[in-house]
């Protein structure tokens, strides 16, 4: 195997800007801070190339239902690359064409916004739909959930300031259990990062899979 | 002056990452030695292999997605279990002869995924089922939205396995996932996403459960002894929560001070 292609060299390349970035959070050095701060923002310039990876996937899982002529599929397919390229070509041409720009920002505010707007409209009758589900009240999680939803509503609604005890029990429901239970999912969230780190800065973070191999 | 190395109000949190670090070495090591902690079976991976069975007795796919969060953020944790889980799906896929489709919203997760699926085909003994194109990226958003609906629709998954950091695109999975009558098996830590997981899923996973979860999974010993120490940790932030509630109740401050040193 070629020397570059070593393993151990990505396990050091992990480790050690693991190690850096981790650092800069607890060194008060102004040269160390700038010198991390400069190489963030080189992680997210070559994360920006990771952009290649999607429009290579798009290019072939799409291509190969045109090509193969996929029924009820290639067309849509032959639709998306088409809207890709366009899309593509006049973004590009915008900085520097006044024509692509205003063509650009035609495309923008008057087909994908509108189209945005659409998709997300729909959010709200698959939110119904979810709840409406919900009260099916299959176990006890969906029980608790149903309650203390009632609860978290009534809390919004004319009808509490009619009976004084719900905007009380309400807001206790909302500033103390789900705060705690919030802060505690943090903890543990932070925690596993916490171990994630340490896994990645060993080697020893591959999901499981080279473990088999 | 002189000038202090440390920034003021992290020595603390200096000292505690690394014995932190400590903590998780020697339990990853315990578990590399074969001392393997046990972990609680969930019924969501439990139900994984009977939504595969499903699949394949009506002839058709399983999505598996291994959430939407960014393996470079605080998500990475959330998305490595996903990661996991979507093997795992993709193990049983492959022995029951499902195909597997896969929708990603970040670029970075595209190998990773393919690497988890094909990976899975191959210690089954069929990489020949496995295919690129099983893994497709759609940006997230919008076309996510509705790239999901129309996946659901064509291609009529008898089940849905989504485990990992997910926001309100995870809405449109779960309903369209329904639509089509799907077997739908979620989970995230993520609060406000929760509700809606326990209302559209028939299994679901909360908080913890999803990095345990993963760990459950893996047949590497390195997540498990992982899961254990940090179950060390967070005993110690438990500890010192609640001495720091009961010193503050009565006017000391001791905790905090320490907190912010």
């Amino acid at each position: 195997m070629a020397w570059y292609r070593r393993p151990e060299i990505r396990i050091i390349i992990v480790a050690l800007t693991t190690i850096l970035v981790i650092t800069d959070f607890f060194i008060a050095v102004k040269t160390y801070n700038d010198f991390i701060k400069q190489l963030l923002v080189w992680s997210v310039i070559i994360s920006g190339f990771t952009i290649v990876l999607g429009a290579v996937n798009i290019g072939v899982v799409h291509g190969k239902h045109i090509i193969k002529k996929t029924p009820g599929q290639w067309y849509f397919s032959l639709w998306l690359i088409i809207c890709v390229i366009v899309t593509f070509i006049l973004a590009a041409g915008s900085e520097g064409i006044p024509a692509m720009k205003s063509a650009y920002d035609y495309l923008i505010n008057n087909i994908h916004t509108p189209l945005t707007s659409a998709a997300y409209g729909l959010i709200g009758f698959y939110f119904a739909s979810c709840i409406f589900r919900a009260f099916r009240g299959r176990n006890s999680y969906v029980a608790v959930f149903l309650l203390s939803g009632c609860l978290t509503l009534l809390l919004n609604a004319p009808v509490t300031e009619l009976v004084p005890f719900i905007p009380a029990v309400g807001n206790w429901v909302v500033a103390v259990p789900n705060v705690a239970g919030t802060r505690g999912i943090v903890i543990g969230a932070a925690v596993g990062i916490i171990a994630a780190g340490l896994r990645n800065i060993l080697g020893l973070e591959r999901g499981g899979l080279l473990a088999e191999e | 002056m002189k000038r202090k190395m440390i920034v003021p109000g992290r020595q603390f949190a200096l000292i505690f990452l690394l014995v932190s670090f400590a903590i998780v070495y020697y339990t990853i090591r315990k578990a590399q030695k074969g001392r393997v902690p046990k972990i609680r079976p969930f019924p969501a991976i439990e139900a994984i292999p009977e939504a595969v069975g499903r699949c394949a007795e009506m002839g058709r796919p399983i999505f598996a997605a291994p959430g939407m969060g960014e393996i470079e953020t605080a998500w990475a944790a959330e998305t490595i279990s996903g990661l996991n889980v979507v093997h795992y799906t993709a193990r049983h896929a492959a022995k029951a002869g499902v195909d597997v489709i896969s929708i990603v919203v970040r670029t970075p997760h595209i190998p990773l995924t393919q690497d988890a699926i094909r990976t899975a085909y191959l210690i089954e003994g069929t990489p020949e089922r496995y295919r690129d194109d099983m893994v497709r990226f759609v940006p997230y958003g919008m076309a996510y939205d509705v790239t999901i609906m129309g996946v659901a629709e064509r291609e009529r998954p008898a089940a849905s396995v989504i485990v990992g950091t997910y926001w309100h695109p995870a809405l449109y999975t779960i309903e369209a996932m329904n639509a089509v009558g799907a077997m739908n098996i979620g989970g995230t830590s993520r609060t406000v996403m929760t509700p809606f997981f326990i209302g559209g899923c028939d299994y679901f996973l909360m908080g913890e459960e999803v990095l345990a979860a993963g760990a459950y999974v893996s047949p590497d010993p390195v997540p498990k002894g992982s899961f254990e120490g940090q179950d060390i940790i967070k005993i110690v932030a438990g500890i010192l929560i609640i001495i720091g509630a009961i010193a503050v109740t009565f006017g000391s401050r001791i905790i905090e001070n320490i907190l912010r040193w």
